[in-house]
């Protein structure tokens, strides 16, 4: 550890970011060395603010490394989508350049982004380049600053749904880092003469750790708002937003072994009136940017800065930068974190179809040839297209005289009405993991189809086919599919061997807990099948798989808040 | 500077030898270095275990029946035209005759009209062109200056391939023009296809019986040709009697979904006595693949197990067909023969007109021929149409200082469709697909004494190599690095895509990063819209390259004769004309100088 100009001991990554000359680092110098797929370690990190991860593709690693080749450096590059809506004309760029620059596959993430993986470092100027010409960016999708902002992608139960995204537009943009360096890197604009980079908000040394803002739109909480550091939950009376509960504190993220780190959801704190968001927000972040934990990474994100100064300390803090107390926080309910599939009529007219993408990896298979379902639907440029928090995708605004030809085009592909698209896979996310994801333990979204595939066959057996029961993996405990919000729940140990935790809330208020360690694939199915079993013989009307579980004390969460598990 | 004495100690020498060459080497400068390598690596041929004989080379003796001396010229590229005068010259001496040896390079050509009797001994290179150094003694003979040589006996042995198409070429014309310039031969010519051995000592004691008389064939022992230097108690292993090495690795080093394979093989020396420097090259013998034997011994209804009578013995037709000849490429020797066997008017046409044969032979094989020209004979009849089994060159990869007993090489698979067939290379389908760890593998050590790292480890180095080309800068670095050479080295490496294609990718970044390599430019030509070379990537460093040249820099290419040598070539030649300042003539006399004093040497195939 070392110690920063004011001479409190902080992590290397901070002296990084403090040298980098606000983001630059040596980025331009490591993208023109021919001899090396990679960038230096330090600029890889100073890198991800601007976007992109460098990666490599981990089922090479041992072949290459005989071959005397270097790893197949390769970058993942996240493009930001305010709120997930995206015009027929983008999707089609993004389409050809996951062709042209990537590994022909695009993945719609869990909050609400886009992500190439396998740009090699030599295109990865063109593809940001073409991103921005097509008015998206990729910056500050990653690294210590405030991400995309998620936002309640189902207009068509709310009026304020159009005022609300503007919001998380509004959010989104106004968070982003001020500095000029991804302009000068990746768009070859000029520097400023004598203009000193400034960041009013984030100073040289930027957030402590990643943050996160979300909205939603009761009842549906379709972008787990409780995983997010900051979460906004909309109350609307009378058809018009009245204004937000504020929620802090949420993550998913743990190390196993680490009992200092752990999931937690977000607490209400209070309420807001529109007017007040951006202020509220920008404060809230502040208090982060000062108070984070910035000589342990693991320990930095806003969770662990309320849990060690405390709850009240923290509204305190708030009240006192703000001079005023929030006020009471409204009652609000959610009922499910899941997608609605089909066709489901706007409160604009319009039709909005919500298509299942398994996992949110958009791409061609034998028979189901997803990608050049929607690319054709592009084509017809008419309406938008809109990612879900769940990975999925919404055809949206499309008149009632479109929906035919839209179908059309979905079942010439294979795409409408999948018979393996039972309602457990409906209700499955799984993160990315293997082979890109340098942190992944086990496999996720590469595995859990085929876990499903054998799951499915013990639902049918005992009448189950058509319980949404929400499965959740992910190949590693940051939690990236939010695994710790699955009725089911898979975190990745090892190859093949995962944790299997139960009982998490079907409208994601309550986290899982574990049920057995180090479980392979027929270990997981048998300790699932008697669960399941008993599940629908002695299930009450409408209880939901996480529920039952808690009522059959098959878990049982001794976690009341977070506070008590920092000791 | 070198530090001589630690050097020496590595060598096999003793105490007693290390001072006495410490006293000596330190004093000289790199010229006289540079000279005394070339020398000994001649002398050394004739010592095999005998101690050497330098006086002998070096001062004619006045045995000579007329007084004149014979005069042995040389054109060479990597080395074995060399080495055959060396060993010509010790053989004339040894009769008393006093006999005079130089490079074609470095010879004077008004000395013509003084010579009386004249051994040409040249080989042929490019596509039937004469050795870079012999080019301008060629040019000479053809041009309208050269002299009248009535008085001149002369004789060629003219070594080439006979896999090209223009066999021996540059041999039959040196032949030619003295003929027409009015010279005698003192016997015929004879063309040598790789392995030359005994055409050699046919013609040389055809020589050495109409030089003296007293001479009697079979009466001088004949000297080793192969420059191998054995222990006492090791059997001698060269290109006649190849090692039987293991291989103790074999890695495809091309990555996923390339479109190349290049196989690199970690071959076992142990108790071979071989011994191999940077730039050598190792011999491997492959055998044929029964996907080739099988449809030729179908078509000629042979069943393989016909005895037969081959160059090795009594085989079977089947095991000579694997083991003792070729099948693949196609030769101009074997088309020749079946046109005359045959009597077929079409293969008749085709040799009458030489462009014809080269467009015929290109892409075809052994069992092409028998196909298009059905012709029916016996087993032996076959077998003597066939070349005999020659090996194949590989540039070692590894330097023996750092691998001990181990030989690497750097193998690009041969495939390509021809003529309604898919076909392979004769010895990197082999290497590829019909041999593997553990395996043996039947190898030989062929020194080529014109590719070498200078001899001062002050000197900085380019090495230019393109695809496989880059194997020999392997062993050359990893010299240098055991060495701990001060010299600066600068690599400029090609091939067809970074991702999968850059051969000794993580080796190459920890020398950067060592320091042992002072640089590295690359080219990969299909991961653009525009093609890049290597060429390209000297011209943008033009600056810098005259810049290192300038500073005694030696420049070495390897690789790709047709294209990449020539394209190289040029690029340096633009070079030092815009970075000097100079005509294009004063530059080609700039790459010359660069090429009689060593300092550009190239390894090209
Ligand atoms: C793509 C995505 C998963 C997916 O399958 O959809 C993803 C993928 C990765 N996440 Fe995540 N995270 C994704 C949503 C999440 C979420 C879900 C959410 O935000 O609702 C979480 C849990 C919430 C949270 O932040 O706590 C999440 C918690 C993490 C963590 C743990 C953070 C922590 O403080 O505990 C890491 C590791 C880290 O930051 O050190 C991480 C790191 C990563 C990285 C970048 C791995 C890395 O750092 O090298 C993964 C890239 C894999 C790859 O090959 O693409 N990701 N990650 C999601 C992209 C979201 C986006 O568009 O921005
Ligand atoms: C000094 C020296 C050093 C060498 N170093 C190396 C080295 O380090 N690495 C290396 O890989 N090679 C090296 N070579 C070349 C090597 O010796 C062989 O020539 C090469 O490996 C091919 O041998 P082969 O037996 O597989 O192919 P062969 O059976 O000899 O076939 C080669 C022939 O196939 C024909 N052919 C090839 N491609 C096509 C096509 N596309 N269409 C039609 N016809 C085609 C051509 O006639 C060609 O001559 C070196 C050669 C020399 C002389
Ligand atoms: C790149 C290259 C091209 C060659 N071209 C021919 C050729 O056209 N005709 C031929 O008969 N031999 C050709 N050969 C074979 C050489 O002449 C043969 O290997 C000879 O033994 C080399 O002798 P040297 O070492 O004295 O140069 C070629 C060899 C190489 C490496
Ligand atoms: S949860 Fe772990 S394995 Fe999965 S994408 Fe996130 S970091 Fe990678």
């Amino acid at each position: 550890m070392m110690s920063n100009a004011t001479g409190a001991e902080v992590s290397q990554e901070e002296h990084i970011k403090e040298d980098s000359n606000f983001l630059r680092g040596t980025i331009v110098a490591g993208l023109d060395n021919p001899l090396t797929g990679s960038l230096t370690a330090d600029d890889a990190k100073m890198v991800k603010f601007h976007g992109s991860y460098q990666q490599h593709d981990r089922d090479l690693e041992k072949e290459r490394k005989k071959q005397k080749l270097e790893p197949l450096y390769q970058f993942m590059l996240r493009v930001r989508a305010a709120g997930g809506i995206t015009s027929p004309a983008q999707w089609l760029v993004l389409d050809e350049l996951a062709e042209k620059y990537g590994n022909g596959t695009m993945k719609l993430t869990t909050r609400q982004s886009f992500q190439f993986h396998g740009i090699m470092k030599r295109n990865l100027k063109a593809t940001i380049k073409a991103i921005n010409e097509t008015l998206m960016t990729t910056i500050a999708t990653c690294g210590d600053v405030n991400r995309n902002v998620m936002c309640n992608p189902n207009p068509y139960e709310s009026r304020v749904h159009g005022e609300v995204y503007a919001w998380a537009g509004k959010l989104s943009d106004y968070f982003q880092p001020k500095t000029r360096a991804y302009f000068e890197i990746w768009l070859d604009q000029e520097k400023v003469a004598g203009a000193a980079d400034n960041e009013p908000l984030y100073h040289a040394t930027y957030l402590p750790r990643k943050f996160k803002i979300a909205f939603a739109i009761p009842p549906h909480n379709d972008i787990d708002l409780f995983a997010n550091d900051l979460g906004f939950i909309v109350i609307e009376e009378k058809g018009k937003l009245k204004g937000f509960n504020v929620c802090v504190g949420g993550g998913m993220g743990m190390t196993f072994g680490d009992e200092h780190t752990y999931p937690r959801l977000a607490d209400v704190i209070g309420f807001i009136r529109p007017d007040e968001i951006v202020e509220v927000a920008e404060t809230i972040i502040g208090i982060q940017r000062d108070y984070g934990n910035r000589l342990n990474r693991k320990n930095a994100r806003l969770k662990y800065t309320i849990d060690v100064q405390g709850l009240p300390w923290f509204i305190a803090e708030l009240a006192h930068r703000r001079n005023k107390p929030l006020l009471p926080a409204l009652p609000y309910h959610f009922k499910t974190n899941g997608d609605q599939y089909g066709w489901l009529k706007g409160t604009n007219g319009k039709w909005f179809y919500t298509l299942f993408v398994e996992h949110g990896r958009v791409k061609d298979r034998e028979g189901y040839t997803l990608k050049k379902a929607i690319r054709a639907i592009a084509a017809l440029n008419r309406g938008d297209l809109r990612l879900t928090g769940n990975q999925n995708l919404i055809i949206g605004n499309i008149s009632p005289e479109d929906k035919k030809d839209i179908e059309k085009i979905l079942n010439d592909h294979g795409v409408l009405n999948n018979p393996q698209n039972t309602a457990l896979r409906l209700n499955s996310m799984a993160c990315v993991a293997l082979n890109t994801c340098g942190l992944a333990f086990a496999e996720s979204e590469r595995y859990l189809p085929s876990l499903i595939d054998k799951l499915d066959v013990i639902l049918r057996d005992n009448g189950l086919e058509k319980e949404a029961i929400n499965i959740r993996m992910t190949g590693c405990p940051n939690g990236c599919a939010r695994s710790s919000l699955g009725e089911i729940g898979f975190i990745g140990r090892a190859i093949g061997q995962y944790n299997l935790y139960l009982g998490a809330s079907h409208n994601g208020d309550r986290l899982n807990t574990l049920y057995k360690e180090m479980l392979s694939e027929a270990e997981i199915l048998q300790a699932l099948e008697p669960i399941l079993v008993s599940y629908a013989a002695e299930k009450l009307a409408g209880e939901h798989f996480g529920d039952y579980v808690h009522r059959k004390n098959i878990v049982q969460d001794k976690r009341k808040t977070g506070l008590k598990q920092l000791s | 500077m070198m530090n001589w004495e630690t050097g020496l100690k590595r060598g096999p020498f003793s105490d007693q030898q290390v001072k006495t060459l410490n006293e000596l080497l330190p004093g000289m400068d790199s010229g006289q270095v540079q000279w005394l390598s070339g020398f000994l690596s001649g002398a050394s041929l004739l010592s095999a275990d005998q101690p050497l004989q330098v006086a002998q080379v070096s001062s004619p003796r006045l045995l000579s029946n007329d007084g004149n001396p014979v005069w042995i010229l040389y054109g060479t590229h990597t080395g074995n035209s060399e080495r055959l005068a060396n060993v010509s010259a010790k053989r004339i001496e040894d009769l008393g005759i006093a006999a005079k040896i130089s490079d074609m390079g470095s010879f004077k050509v008004k000395e013509l009209r003084n010579i009386k009797r004249l051994l040409i001994i040249v080989s042929t290179h490019g596509i039937g062109e004469p050795p870079i150094q012999a080019s301008e003694l060629y040019e000479y003979l053809h041009s309208s200056k050269a002299p009248e040589l009535k008085q001149l006996e002369y004789s060629v042995l003219a070594l080439g391939d006979t896999a090209y198409t223009q066999f021996c070429q540059t041999g039959k014309d040196f032949d030619g023009v003295l003929a027409k310039l009015g010279a005698q031969r003192i016997c015929e010519r004879v063309d040598c296809d790789v392995d030359f051995e005994d055409d050699y000592t046919r013609w040389m004691e055809g020589n050495l019986a109409a030089i003296a008389p007293s001479f009697q064939s079979g009466n001088v022992p004949a000297a080793p040709i192969q420059p191998t230097i054995v222990g006492k108690a090791n059997p001698i292993y060269n290109r006649k009697h190849p090692f039987g090495a293991t291989v103790s690795k074999k890695i495809n080093l091309n990555g996923r979904h390339s479109s190349k394979e290049t196989i690199h093989l970690e071959l076992d020396l142990s108790n071979s006595g071989l011994r191999y420097e940077p730039g050598d090259s190792l011999g491997v013998y492959a055998s044929n693949s029964n996907r080739l034997i099988e449809p030729i011994l179908n078509t000629l209804h042979f069943t393989g197990e016909e005895p037969v009578d081959t160059y090795k013995g009594k085989k079977t037709l089947l095991e000579a067909l694997t083991t003792d000849y070729e099948l693949t490429p196609l030769t101009s020797v074997s088309l020749n023969r079946y046109a005359e066997l045959t009597g077929s008017t079409r293969l008749g046409k085709i040799l009458n007109d030489n462009t014809a044969v080269v467009e015929y032979l290109y892409g075809r094989d052994v069992f092409d021929l028998i196909r298009e020209v059905p012709f029916k004979m016996a087993p032996e009849v076959f077998i003597s149409l066939l070349r005999k089994n020659s090996p194949r060159m590989y540039s070692i990869a590894s330097s023996q200082n750092a691998v001990d007993d181990e030989v690497h090489i750097l193998a690009s698979v041969v495939r390509y469709e021809a003529y309604g067939r898919y076909k392979e290379g004769h010895c990197t389908s082999f290497l590829a697909g019909r041999i593997d760890e553990d395996d043996q593998l039947k190898v030989f050590v062929d020194a080529n004494s014109r590719f070498k790292l200078p001899l001062d480890p002050d000197m900085p180095v380019i090495m230019v190599g393109a695809g496989t080309g880059v194997a020999p800068y392997r062993a050359f670095i990893q010299q240098r690095g055991i060495q701990e050479a001060p010299g600066k080295s600068w690599l400029f490496f090609g091939e067809r895509n970074f991702t999968t294609d850059f051969y000794y990718q993580t080796e190459w970044l920890q020398y950067l990063k060592e320091g042992t390599l002072t640089r590295a430019d690359v080219a990969f030509s299909r991961d653009q819209a525009k093609k890049v070379y290597v060429q390209h990537r000297m011209l943008e460093q033009g600056k810098e390259l005259f810049k290192w040249l300038e500073e005694g820099a030696h420049f070495y290419v390897c690789g790709d004769a047709q294209k990449m040598a020539k394209d190289v070539d040029h690029a340096l030649k633009e070079i030092i004309q815009t970075q000097g300042g100079m005509t294009w003539e004063k530059a080609e006399e700039y790459v010359k100088y660069l090429q009689v004093t060593d300092r550009y040497q190239a390894d090209i195939y």
